[in-house]
């Protein structure tokens, strides 16, 4: 009797014991999967089928790119600025360090691998926008990668500027999944700026790598192809033909951001010159304007202006691999099962703003709709206003026009009201 | 070794009285900051004088009923008490008086809360003329921030000088305000733990919260509702300030949403 009652006592205490050690294993984890950037392999597969029907890549090929971005850039964990001119302009080692890494924080609580903690799951290691969450979301989070930003005070086809992305990251995108991180200090958000533009350079260098990377092989003439791949890893072409090009398009965007002059102040509610028939009068001549030819708002964002003019078309990034709007084509079914094959996102149409809604993804300044009508959007149907038609104070018409659609009879039906409605009216 | 499991058990209230008493009293790490947070509301005091009675009642049964556990454990111990077992056929005043003790302390406690939840979640403040206060702004939870729309000087939101901010609450000290809020795609609730406010966010169902703030400074706004991956940082921060702090950030933020010009020397790099 005792004997047992003394045995059932040890086996209780080994059962506690175990159980604890089992939970401190737990909780200590198994250790995190070692970050890597992943090969742009969609865009490689594209450059493979431009350049002919037969034409692959060889694995040295391959692998030569990859080389040759570590030796530019580092990894995931350690990111590196090649001392090249300008480019230390554009990204400063420090603030990347901060960025990038695993999730941590210094002695004195800082924050370290912000990159992880607040972006990656949406945006991937690589910056390629296709981290896990991302096929979850609508729309898809950007691609870095591909150097094109769309909410920006500068033209198609230059980067945004410091600001631009500082205002993205602080207000958040309403509209789409990406949030506002405007509790992070300056610090950290400078910190994520210079990454995002890190990713942006090193997706870019990839890209041109790999346009480039067929002109430094010869499969008929093995010979050569040490000679080539010693040239392609030479700083004469990895810095100058190719890095530089992207860096001083960086470099430019602060001066290539589009002036605005101020808004007559008539448009302005807080001046004392503000006049309501004025902005009404105003208001009517962008009315008049969308509808025409020359500004042809009409034709994407609709009659009725809920964004339904056209549904079928795609960003010109879901584009660049096929064009996905030629459902007829033969080759359609086995394209999009290629694509999806290399992790690429079901391609999903880009669908023109409904302007009754009175949300603005890239803000709703005037400012940012005079940016946004001026230049158009980048990599969208979203084309720049035609600029020997449409002067500035029509652009001005537009934005007044715009902004006051949300506020239309016809915005509101009066069906959307709230579940409770009875209860507290 | 006969006695383990007694004094295992007395362990429960000694360990139990000890965290609260220890997330009371001190103030040091690692339970810095475990206990309620500063209330810097006029009603606040309700709420935290409801959770006290509430739980020193239930912290007196909960001693009680440890200890009556222990003592059972220790006394009729088989190692040390070999003696027959006891059968009871029930005291008929011992079950009176456990049911009739817990049903009057419940009834006082439906009671006693009675007027704190009717304050906090029914009686909307009233303006002179007898119309319930309006909103002064509109929270939106979305995943995972918290989207703000002041209502303007024509106190109507939905207009065209409604003023748009994001995690940015500021709202004027002393003074009593009634905020809208709302859910644009998930549960959430809002959360003011200052200000003892805490309020279930239903996507598409329009709730007013109501509160008066009395101490400025700068005060958490929290999610404390699971919502998604980012629930832990939906984080936003209320600016508790005097009104003409207030009207001043207030027209500030308002010239920043109208801003209409730009030059290239504005950049600051």
């Amino acid at each position: 009797m005792i004997r047992s009652d003394h045995l059932s006592t040890r086996s209780s205490f080994q059962l506690v014991v175990s159980l604890s050690l089992c939970s401190l294993l737990w909780l200590s984890g198994c250790g995190e999967p070692n970050a890597e950037f992943s090969f742009n392999r969609i865009y490689a597969r594209h450059q493979e089928n431009l350049n002919g029907k037969d034409f692959v890549f060889v694995p040295q090929q391959k692998q030569a790119v990859v080389d040759a971005l570590a030796a530019m850039f580092g990894t995931p964990n350690d990111p590196y600025v090649a001392n090249v001119d300008g480019l230390q302009d554009v990204l400063d080692v420090d603030r990347l360090r901060v960025a990038a890494g695993p999730v941590n924080s210094d002695e004195y609580g800082n924050g370290e691998g912000l990159y992880r903690q607040h972006c990656v799951h949406c945006h991937g290691v690589t910056g390629n926008g296709r981290g896990p969450t991302a096929q979850f979301l609508n729309p898809y989070p950007r691609d870095f990668t591909k150097g094109t930003f769309k909410f920006k005070s500068t033209p198609i086809g230059f980067k945004p500027t410091n600001e631009d992305l500082r205002r993205i990251l602080n207000n958040g995108i309403n509209g789409t999944a990406m949030p506002s991180f405007s509790l992070l200090s300056e610090g950290e958000i400078e910190a994520l700026v210079d990454y995002v533009k890190y990713l942006s350079i090193r997706g870019e260098v990839e890209r041109n790598l790999l346009e480039l990377s067929p002109d430094f092989y010869d499969a008929d003439d093995p010979a050569t192809n040490d000679e080539s791949l010693a040239e392609f890893h030479s700083p004469g072409f990895l810095v100058d033909e190719v890095l530089s090009g992207v860096v001083e398009g960086w470099n430019a965007a602060a001066e290539a951001a589009t002036e605005v002059n101020a808004r007559p102040k008539m448009y302005d509610p807080n001046s004392e010159e503000y006049s309501i028939t004025e902005l009404i009068a105003s208001q009517t001549r962008g009315r008049e304007l969308y509808y025409t030819t020359v500004a042809n708002c009409f034709s994407c964002h609709g009659p009725g202006q809920l964004g339904d003019g056209q549904i079928t078309d795609y960003d010109q990034w879901t584009k660049e691999f096929f064009d996905w709007t030629k459902k007829n084509d033969e080759n359609y079914d086995s394209k999009l099962n290629e694509f999806l094959s290399m992790q690429g996102l079901p391609p999903r149409n880009i669908l023109p703003r409904n302007l009754r809604k009175g949300i603005y993804r890239g803000g709703r300044r005037p400012l940012d709709l005079y940016w946004r009508i001026h230049n158009g959007i980048d990599g969208t149907p979203m084309p720049a206003a035609n600029k020997a038609a449409l002067q500035e104070n029509d652009i001005w018409d537009l934005v007044n026009y715009v902004l006051s659609l949300p506020y239309e009879p016809a915005s509101h039906p009066g069906v959307d009201l709230a579940t409770n409605e009875q209860e507290i009216n | 070794m006969g006695r383990f499991w007694s004094l295992l058990f007395l362990l429960v209230p000694i360990l139990g009285v000890g965290v609260f008493a220890c997330a009371i009293m001190t103030n040091s790490a690692p339970l810095y900051d475990h206990w309620f947070p500063e209330d810097i509301s006029a009603h606040g005091y309700v709420i935290d004088n409801l959770f006290n009675s509430i739980m020193y009642l239930t912290g007196f049964i909960f001693i009680g009923t440890g200890i009556a556990l222990f003592w059972f454990l220790w006394k009729y111990d088989a190692a040390k008490d070999p003696g027959p077992v006891k059968f009871s056929h029930g005291n008929h005043t011992l079950e009176v008086v456990w049911s009739i003790l817990p049903a009057a302390t419940l009834l006082f406690i439906a009671i006693y809360q009675m007027n704190a939840w009717a304050d906090v979640k029914l009686m909307r403040p009233m303006d002179d003329q007898g119309q319930p206060v309006r909103p002064i702004a509109e929270v939106m939870g979305r995943q995972f921030e918290w989207r703000i729309r002041y209502a303007g000087p024509d106190e109507v939101l939905g207009t065209p000088d409604d003023l748009f901010t994001v995690n940015d609450l500021h709202l004027p000290v002393g003074e009593e305000v009634v905020l809208q809020i709302n859910s644009m795609d998930v549960l959430h609730s809002f959360f003011l733990p200052n200000l003892r406010i805490k309020q279930d966010l239903v996507p598409g169902m329009r709730q007013f919260v109501w509160f008066k703030p009395l101490k400025s400074g700068q005060y958490d706004i929290i999610c404390a509702e699971l919502c998604g991956w980012g629930h832990y940082k939906m984080k936003g921060l209320v600016t508790i300030e005097p009104q003409e702090n207030f009207d001043r950030w207030y027209a500030q933020t308002e010239a920043e949403q109208l801003k209409d010009a730009f030059a290239v020397s504005d950049e600051e790099e």
